[in-house]
């Protein structure tokens, strides 16, 4: 695979999979047994994609990713981004705030036969959770 | 400048600023208005001054951090860090005393080099995970 393939999956990832929340793009872009890296303090470490997608739809329904920065070499691509949502529903066990939050990262992928096959996540926690109240 | 050399930069950046503290290099290695755009932090870390405060308060805290790059990815202009720094918690860190424990503080950096001099960085520290491991 090309760098600019490996890239297109990555990019479908957040246009597809979070921006159009298409749930039947996991299978078409990650393989089953993807791996996910979540540092200690990520507040949400979900098990599978699909858990994930779920879990967003009910706290952040209106989850928008925005993509800065791709950039690839190898079997690696990098993407930093950004997000908008509105907290709806119930998130970690706490009721909907109903307040407006953002987020910025930096997601390393590796991809492999065309397909995500790991993933190493890195957000803001620490800001998500102050903007929502959960600590000060 | 190739692939290459913005990697041995941001790899010469990391041992001698970031690991060895020898700000007397800075210059060597990033331009005049360098500023690491730190998410969790509202206040960006802006020039030399800022950066060297932030080490020390760092490794006053986890004298034996060991910052090590794990993975390294560059493209164009842009060369990316994933870090994971263990370290023993022996002095005061965010308001909590001195707890002896071991901790790992992981993130991955984003540099933008340009000429041969970084210009700007986004960096995603897991300060919360950190934090954490301390309680």
């Amino acid at each position: 695979m090309s760098i600019e393939a490996n890239k297109a999956v990555v990019t479908r990832y957040w246009t597809d999979l979070w921006n159009k929340k298409d749930e039947k793009v996991i299978d078409e872009i990650t393989h089953p047994d993807v791996k996910l890296h979540f540092p200690p303090g990520q507040a949400h470490q979900p098990p599978s994609f699909q858990v994930w997608l779920k879990t967003a739809l009910i706290a952040f329904p209106n989850v928008h990713f925005t993509i800065h920065d791709l950039v690839a070499e190898g079997d690696k691509v990098v993407c930093r981004w950004s997000y908008t949502a509105t907290n709806t529903g119930v998130f970690l066990g706490n009721p909907a705030t109903n307040r407006d939050v953002t987020d910025q990262g930096i997601n390393m992928f590796r991809i492999q036969d065309g397909k995500i096959a790991e993933m190493w996540m890195s957000g803001d926690s620490l800001g998500l959770l102050q903007q929502l109240g959960v600590i000060k | 400048m190739s692939v290459e050399a913005n990697k041995e930069l941001v790899r010469g950046y990391v041992n001698a600023i970031l690991v060895n503290r020898d700000f007397s290099k800075f210059n060597d290695f990033t331009a005049p208005g360098f500023y690491i755009d730190r998410s969790a932090v509202p206040e960006a870390i802006k020039g030399e001054n800022a950066l060297h405060n932030q080490m020390d308060m760092l490794y006053g805290a986890f004298p034996d951090l060991d910052l090590q790059i794990v993975d390294m990815v560059a493209e164009g202009d842009k060369v990316v860090v994933r870090f994971a720094a263990p370290g023993t918690h022996q002095n005061t860190f965010a308001g909590i005393p001195a707890t002896g424990k071991r901790a790992t503080w992981k993130g991955i950096v984003m540099y933008h080099v340009v000429d041969g001099k970084i210009t700007e960085a986004w960096a995603n520290w897991d300060d919360w995970g950190l934090l954490e491991q301390l309680r």
